[in-house]
């Protein structure tokens, strides 16, 4: 009986052990793999400011920006439809992680040229042992035109640099803090034999909340934190709409310059009378250098 | 008695692993998959898979859907970002068995295979099937074959801008080197 018993569970075990093939597994467990986390930004920009994004090598974005006049010019100027402030720019990624951006722009009847490097030192991967994206940037302006005819050639140059630190949150959540020195070739100012620019620190704050997997609404502040009291503090909501090869941006903000310089440190208006203004800029890349795959 | 069983119980768990059959696994591995549409063709390749295969002709991919590659990196962007959403799926899965020829066993040569299995990809599991050939040569195996999916089939939606650059049946290439696996 025993034994009769035992040669039945030999056979059982070895039926039960061979069934168990069906569901196999022939792989095991996965080696968790780190990846970078990518895609925090639409775009290279927030809305004025740079976001954490970086242009690929090989890879040309055509920027446009456009602003509208103030809302609160009244019904005369069409409410700021009248007037516009536009950046043409070109932006190419030279290697991973560095990319170069060059622009004209024109503000009140001042013409710009601007440039600026932006380089990613971290990357945020999936495995947390680096949290967060940094990224490090530095540029120029320089102002061409009869506005400033009076000025040298160093009144004309304003610079630039800013580190962005941050991380996204949620696939759809996203936020960065962006320490900025800047220096205004406006404001020149006279102690003795010296004549140097006022200089001036600026904390940007940046955000992305996605609203469908194509579409997003940012919101952005970048309050000076030299402030004298005459000059407003950025703030801008904007909204994202990715449809195949471009990136629509929309926005409403007070500041009305283009580059670093100008929206961070010469926002002269302010929400609470209106001095806001309607604007878009929109994003469309090209691929110069086709990877080897 | 109790010795007598307990040597029984463990000749049978011998007799089941001497029954159990050879893993061969990938060193060399590589997905292409090719979209085409009247108007657009664009291919992405992957070398990062992973593909496991045992001498009675039960087959298992693993393919990073992080690791594909584009010319174009917007596309890439896109691919991850809204088609497959990689973060949330990283992994597309298959496992499948030789269906054709049957009771099939790896032997020396070149073997015209037939396989199905279930493969899960972006959250969605799918009954496939593939052709292909498996070459054994000595120790080394070489594996090669195509199949067919619809994006429809997955939950993959085409946005109705890109319906005519982007093709809902994608064809995807798979090859592959494989070795025996060392038994731990």
């Amino acid at each position: 009986m025993v034994r009769k018993l035992l040669i039945a569970v030999f056979f059982l075990n070895t039926v039960f052990l061979n069934a168990q093939d069906d569901d196999f597994d022939l792989l095991g467990d996965e080696e968790k793999q780190v990846y970078p986390v990518d895609y925090a930004f639409k775009t290279t920009k927030v809305v004025n400011l740079q976001s954490l994004e970086i242009t690929d090598f090989g890879v040309l974005d055509f920027k446009m920006m456009h602003r509208f006049g103030s809302i609160n010019n009244g019904p005369v100027e069409a409410f700021g439809l009248d007037q516009a402030t536009v950046r043409f720019g070109l932006e190419y990624g030279i290697v991973d992680n560095l990319m170069i951006s060059m622009g004209r722009s024109n503000v009140l009847g001042n013409k710009n040229l601007d440039a600026f490097l932006k380089y990613r030192i971290l990357q945020q991967n999936t495995d947390n042992s680096i949290p967060v994206t940094l990224i490090a940037l530095g540029g120029a302006q320089y102002l061409l035109g009869s506005a400033h005819d009076s000025k040298t050639q160093l009144d004309r140059s304003s610079f630039f640099g800013q580190l962005i630190i941050g991380r996204k949150f949620t696939e759809d959540l996203s936020v960065e803090i962006a320490p900025t020195w800047l220096t205004n070739a406006r404001n020149p100012i006279t102690t003795g034999p010296w004549t140097y620019y006022e200089q001036q620190w600026a904390l940007g704050i940046g955000m992305r909340q996605k609203i469908t997997p194509r579409s997003s609404i940012n919101l952005e502040y970048i309050p000076v934190l030299t402030n004298k009291g005459n000059v407003y503090n950025s703030f801008s909501v904007g909204m994202d709409v990715e449809t195949g090869g471009h990136v629509f941006q929309f926005q409403l903000t007070n500041s009305i310059g283009l580059n670093e310089t100008q929206f961070i440190s010469n926002t002269t208006e302010q929400w609470n009378n209106v001095g806001i203004r309607l604007g878009f800029n929109l994003s469309r890349v090209f691929t110069i250098v086709k990877p080897r795959l | 008695m109790k010795k007598y069983s307990i040597i029984l119980l463990m000749a049978s768990i011998f007799f089941v692993g001497a029954a159990s059959s050879q893993v061969y696994k990938s060193t060399d591995a590589h997905i292409r998959f090719v979209s085409k549409t009247d108007f657009e063709e664009f291919e992405a390749i992957n070398h990062q898979p992973t593909i496991a295969f045992t001498n009675k002709g039960k087959v298992q991919f693993r393919v990073p859907v992080n690791s594909f590659e584009f010319e174009k990196k917007l596309m890439q962007t896109h691919f991850q970002e809204n088609y497959m959403e990689s973060s949330k799926y990283p992994n597309a899965d298959f496992k499948g068995s030789v269906i054709e020829p049957e009771n099939f066993k790896l032997k020396d040569g070149e073997q015209e295979v037939k396989v199905s299995g279930v493969m899960k990809m972006h959250g969605v599991e799918k009954e496939i099937s593939a052709t292909g050939t498996i070459q054994k040569n000595k120790n080394e195996v070489v594996m090669s074959g195509n199949f067919d999916v619809l994006l429809s089939d997955y939950k993959i939606a085409i946005p109705k801008n890109n319906i005519n650059q982007i093709s809902n049946r994608i064809t995807i290439h798979f090859e592959a080197k494989l070795e025996p696996k060392k038994s731990k």
